[in-house]
């Protein structure tokens, strides 16, 4: 034992340039995060922002009780979570898929050309892009119905019924950010040895095998950070793209945690209820995360820490 | 990985096509957008302009360039964006490095709290107050340093630097080099792929900065050019004094909000094959490492 | 005199007091809230440094007031966060109702009450007492509510071509409207295609935002409430007589074909451009949708489209007495307060006070006489509207914090007329004369209501959700009564109670 900590000593000692460097990552940590944590307390009162923590009263858990007591909130649940998974089934492979079909055109300029272009829709606000999904869906007046009626269809009204609503939701979501995500996983397949292909090829690997045993295992780092950062993601939807593509009629679906703190605490200046409905989310996603992280280190041997 | 050595498949024609197809469908709301940007404010409002300008005018462009209030927020934006994106990838470096070392000692738990921060915040108020105590307000700072470290980019780059063969950085230490030296010269001059995609999603996120403008940033000389965006896109505030009175209709209020996104937009778009060029170069010039 | 008054007062505060704040010596430092309303032109300098913010300056630092201008955007985000950390200025204010409210009653706010007699008596003599009201919580006065001059909200128009094609006269009331609608469907005069065709278009007024649309048609629903402003104050519409009666001629309507099928979901935009394509009959919306520029001057854009189109603005609401009556704007737009650790509350009304002396305000909205504008019969005459803008109608707007200056109907409609380029045949005119005939406003509440705040949401979200449905969904009973079930279940019997006692404590406002 007293060796372990000598060592440890002596590890860190060797190590001591290397927590010099740190020093800056520390202290950005310590004065921008851990500083001002102590406002997650906000939950636990009847927030005064005039009197500030110290001077509003301490309610306890009462806005979590309150929280519990709505069955609306239990419906925001189900949908956050609903959508999440879904998109974890969807949205998450989507841009690993594209970004290996990029790796295996032969032609650069074409190569080059479909990345600068898939990456586009980024940088479009969901306001803009929500304008031109309903606009493109109309029943009446949009193309997609346009289309489907020329073929002697009926109009579909995607916006409406709440599985084409979640549908919709889903696919723009993964034609918005779908090639802003390649990017990592085309840095991660830039970094793969060429050695290990060649070699592969000498002992006359095709080129699903490679994808198989060089391609896919090389850059499995890379998908399991985004993989575990994802779960640990599971209780969070941000407000955007849920609130403007959704309406009064596909309500019970579309509503989720952001857009009802949006209108329960932030419309209302609740600022305690939205703490502690932020609070539950933080402490939800993060035993996810933490599961899913001590899953991944004990199946693969790897995860995020 | 392709090779020359491969024969072409089925699978190569399939590939093209569903790729083609895939950009294609990506850049339609480009090309609409900057159809609008082009097209009269009445087609606009009738919908009649899909990818190509319809009643075509430049005034909306105009417009938007003789605009005093972007150009400024035009310059300041490109300001903060290569400001800030120099510190964050440096200091996300400084951090990656040595927290890739496997055998650092502390190593799992700074990384637990550095994850615990992605979850718990204390929120709008408490950190407004640290920025200001720090008399950061109005200034570029509150716009950089409040975000120094994107702790996903610090996961993807210490993700990266562990796959670099430790052997480089030992036979280097051996030879009596420091550790910012080994970061410098070894470590990072093969790293250009993760530094370029966290260049690039530093510096787009500075570009879009928005929230924290509004939040930190009083004057308007120092709005980003996203926050004007906004202003004009769901505030309805304009340029130019005339859109106050409605005394006419010929300025293309519609157009005008188009261009402004192409206006923001296009520098990125630019600025992107740049650093394309690097993260896809890695592969195909052969192998950096041993 | 009253500005003698106020100075010799402000100079008394100033000799006494000692102002933590620099400025010079024996001044206040007043700093005040200023919101980008326009670009200001390159030559003109800044928001906060200009020709016009320097006169301001310049005049109140003659009575003692060093002002100095924050600059602010819009956002309620950073409003609170301002408030939250002590870094609002002297004088600031908010557009929203409810964050004013509870700015007051989590004890954020200076009661300015206690200055007006003495360093703002403008602004009793020219908002009026009645006005000021809307500043009282629990009859202390934490604002002052600045002055809208036009509050009209909701007008409806048909299209009179389609009526002429058909020989139909302008219809005066919901049963002539609903034959007019049918007509549009049934005979089609302006040979629409079928599924174009919208007899009802409908709206929301908010662009953008479909998901939290709420219930927007209030003037149809008061025409079949009785007109009852103790009601409007002590109950909810939902349990009203009448209600259910209007939502179902609603359902009827719609499962006619006469509503625009789509208009749960349809963004604002798509709405405008079926007006603007001449696919639409009739529609509800505010006062000069059809007119105002930042909407895109519809109404001219539609005579482009198509030639001889015209909506004209009509009745045909009325209530059960027969009187036309429109649901109104408060007649105001900002609260404008100064936070409890601001040291110069006095001087804050000062400022305020100085801005509703006529011959500042008259400056302050037309700008200078022989510069901006001439005066010919008591009347300021514009020359060039251009030079206008460039030179001071940039920061007017921005400046005239407490609104617009009540110089009475004939110089408001003559300015009015000056800056109107656009000739509608009167129609516009004729819009907002109706949408303000027999106008009356939504009641206020002047104490925390906390059933409103703690329920309120909630109730919002079912109403939402449901009347949508009641008017879509066939069965329209059973919707109308699961709305009520649900209604009930998530406390609207107490939010009931709450204004109920409210109306016999205090009245009807």
């Amino acid at each position: 034992m007293l060796t372990l900590t000598e060592s440890r000593w002596r590890r860190m000692i060797r190590d001591r340039h290397l927590y010099l460097l740190l020093l800056p990552v520390f202290a950005y940590y310590i004065v921008f995060h851990f500083v001002p944590m102590y406002g997650v307390l906000m939950a636990f009162t009847d927030f005064n922002i005039f009197a500030g923590l110290r001077g509003s009263a301490w309610v306890g858990l009462e806005n979590f009780q309150m929280m519990f007591r709505n069955d609306d909130f239990f419906i925001v649940l189900r949908n956050t979570v609903l959508l999440n998974v879904i998109s974890l089934l969807v949205a998450f492979p989507a841009p690993l898929i594209l970004a290996l079909l990029l790796n295996e055109v032969r032609n650069r300029r074409l190569k080059r050309t479909v990345q600068a272009i898939v990456y586009l829709p980024h940088f479009l606000s969901w306001v803009v892009v929500s304008g031109l999904i309903i606009s493109v869906l109309s029943p009446s007046s949009g193309i997609v119905n346009a289309v489907i009626r020329s073929f002697g269809g009926e109009s579909v009204y995607f916006m409406t019924e709440p599985a084409w609503w979640i549908a919709i939701y889903q696919f723009s979501g993964v034609w918005k950010d779908v090639g802003w995500g390649t990017i990592i996983y085309l840095a991660a397949l830039s970094a793969l040895d060429p050695n290990l292909y060649d070699a592969a090829m000498i002992d006359g690997a095709s080129r699903w095998q490679r994808l198989k045993h060089v391609t896919i295992p090389g850059i499995t780092p890379t998908i399991l950070v985004v993989f575990l950062l994802s779960v640990g993601n599971v209780m969070t939807i941000s407000f955007d793209r849920p609130f403007l593509l959704g309406n009064p009629m596909v309500l019970e679906v579309a509503d989720v945690i952001s857009t009802y703190v949006y209108r329960v605490g932030l419309l209302n200046v609740d600022y305690s209820y939205a703490a502690a409905v932020g609070l539950f989310q933080s402490v939800v996603n993060f035993v996810f995360l933490l599961t899913a992280n001590w899953l991944s280190n004990r199946i693969k041997g790897q995860g995020l820490f | 990985m392709a090779t020359r050595r491969d024969p072409i498949t089925w699978f190569d024609a399939l590939n093209v096509v569903l790729l083609t197809m895939v950009a294609a469908a990506c850049l339609i709301p480009m090309i609409h957008v900057t159809a609008l940007s082009f097209s009269s404010e009445g087609a606009i409002l009738s919908g009649r302009v899909s990818l190509f300008p319809v009643g075509l005018q430049l005034q909306g462009y105009r417009t938007v360039f003789e605009s005093a209030a972007m150009m400024r927020a035009l310059v300041f934006t490109v300001y903060l964006t290569i400001v800030g994106t120099s510190v964050n990838v440096m200091i996300t470096a400084l951090g990656a490095y040595p927290l890739a070392k496997p055998d650092l000692v502390g190593r799992r738990v700074i990384w637990l709290l550095i994850l615990f921060t992605m979850f718990f915040s204390g929120g709008l108020i408490p950190t407004f107050i640290v920025v200001r105590a720090l008399g950061l307000l109005d200034t570029v700072w509150a716009l950089i340093l409040p975000g120094t470290i994107a702790t996903f980019n610090l996961i993807l780059m210490k993700t990266y630097f562990s796959g670099i063969p430790t052997s480089l950085a030992e036979s280097a230490r051996m030879d009596g080099a420091s550790e910012i030296g080994i970061l410098m010269r070894i470590i990072l001059p093969l790293s250009t792929p993760i530094i370029a995609t966290l260049t690039l999603f530093y510096g787009v996120g500075h570009w879009n900065q928005f929230f924290q403008a509004l939040i930190y940033i009083q004057d308007p000389d120092k709005y980003t050019l996203q926050l004007r965006l906004q202003q004009l896109i769901t505030d309805g505030i304009g340029f130019g004094p005339t859109v106050v009175f409605g005394r006419s209709d010929d300025i293309p209020v519609e157009s005008v909000k188009a261009g402004a996104i192409m206006f923001a937009t296009a520098p990125v778009l630019i600025a992107f094959p740049f650093l394309q060029k690097h993260f896809v170069k890695g592969a195909l010039i052969g192998s950096l490492k041993e | 005199m009253a500005r003698v008054f106020a100075t010799i007062g402000l100079l008394a505060l100033c000799t006494v007091t000692v102002f933590a704040g620099g400025g010079s010596e024996g001044h206040a430092r007043l700093r005040v809230m200023i919101v980008e309303r326009a670009e200001v032109p390159r030559d003109q300098g800044r928001l906060t440094d200009n020709p016009w913010t320097e006169f301001v300056q310049n005049e109140m630092a003659k009575l003692g007031v060093d002002v100095q201008y924050v600059p602010k955007g819009g956002s309620m985000v950073s409003h609170t966060v301002m408030m939250a950390t002590n870094t609002a200025p002297d004088l600031a204010f908010t557009h929203g109702r409810l964050l004013f409210m509870k700015f007051a009653a989590d004890g954020g706010l200076h009661d300015l009450g206690q200055y007006l007699p003495e360093y703002g008596p403008n602004i009793r003599t020219v908002l009026g007492e009645d006005h000021l009201r809307l500043g009282q919580i629990d009859g202390v006065q934490f604002a002052i509510p600045s002055r809208r001059e036009i509050d009209a909200r909701y007008t409806s128009f048909i299209r009179k071509d389609w009526l002429d094609a058909l020989g139909l006269g302008i219809p005066t009331n919901r049963d002539e409207l609903t034959a007019a609608l049918r007509a549009f469907k049934d005979r089609n005069p302006g040979n629409v295609p079928a599924a174009e065709l919208r007899p009802w278009g409908w709206f929301t007024d908010d662009p953008g935002t479909v998901f939290d649309s709420d219930f927007k048609l209030f003037d149809p629903m008061y025409s079949f409430l009785d007109h009852d402003p103790a009601a409007n104050m002590g109950s909810l519409w939902p349990v009203r007589d009448g209600f259910r009666d209007f939502m179902r001629w609603l359902h009827g309507l719609y499962q006619e074909g006469l509503i625009e099928r789509e208009f749960a979901t349809d963004s604002f935009d798509i709405k405008t451009r079926h007006v603007v394509n001449g696919r639409v009959g009739f529609i509800h919306v505010p006062w000069d949708y059809l007119y105002a520029q930042n909407s895109g001057s519809v109404a001219l854009n539609l005579a482009r489209n198509v030639p001889g189109a015209e909506f004209v603005p009509v009745d045909v609401f009325p209530g059960p007495d027969g009187v036309y009556r429109n649901l109104r704007y408060l007649p105001t737009r900002f609260y404008l307060f100064s936070p409890r650790r601001s040291r110069v509350p006095e001087a804050a009304v000062a400022y305020m006070n100085w801005m509703l002396e006529r011959e500042n305000a008259w400056t302050l909205a037309f700008g200078r006489t022989g510069e901006q504008h001439t005066i010919r019969d008591g009347l300021p005459v514009f020359g060039d509207l251009q030079r206008y803008a460039d030179t001071f109608g940039y920061i007017s707007e921005s400046l005239r914090i407490l609104g617009d200056y009540p110089f009475g109907p004939t110089i408001t409609t003559a300015v009015r007329e000056q800056f109107r380029v656009n000739d509608f045949s009167g129609n516009d005119s004729r819009a907002l004369a109706m949408a303000l005939e027999h106008s009356f406003q939504e009641p206020v509440f002047q104490s925390r209501m906390n059933a409103m705040s703690r329920q309120g949401p909630g109730l919002i979200r079912i109403a939402e959700r449901y009347w949508v449905r009641m008017i879509t969904e066939p069965d329209f009973d059973a919707e109308f009564d699961e709305f009520i079930r649900r209604m009930n279940d998530r406390g609207m019997p107490t939010i009931i109670d709450e204004r109920r006692a409210y109306l016999e404590q205090f009245g009807v406002n």
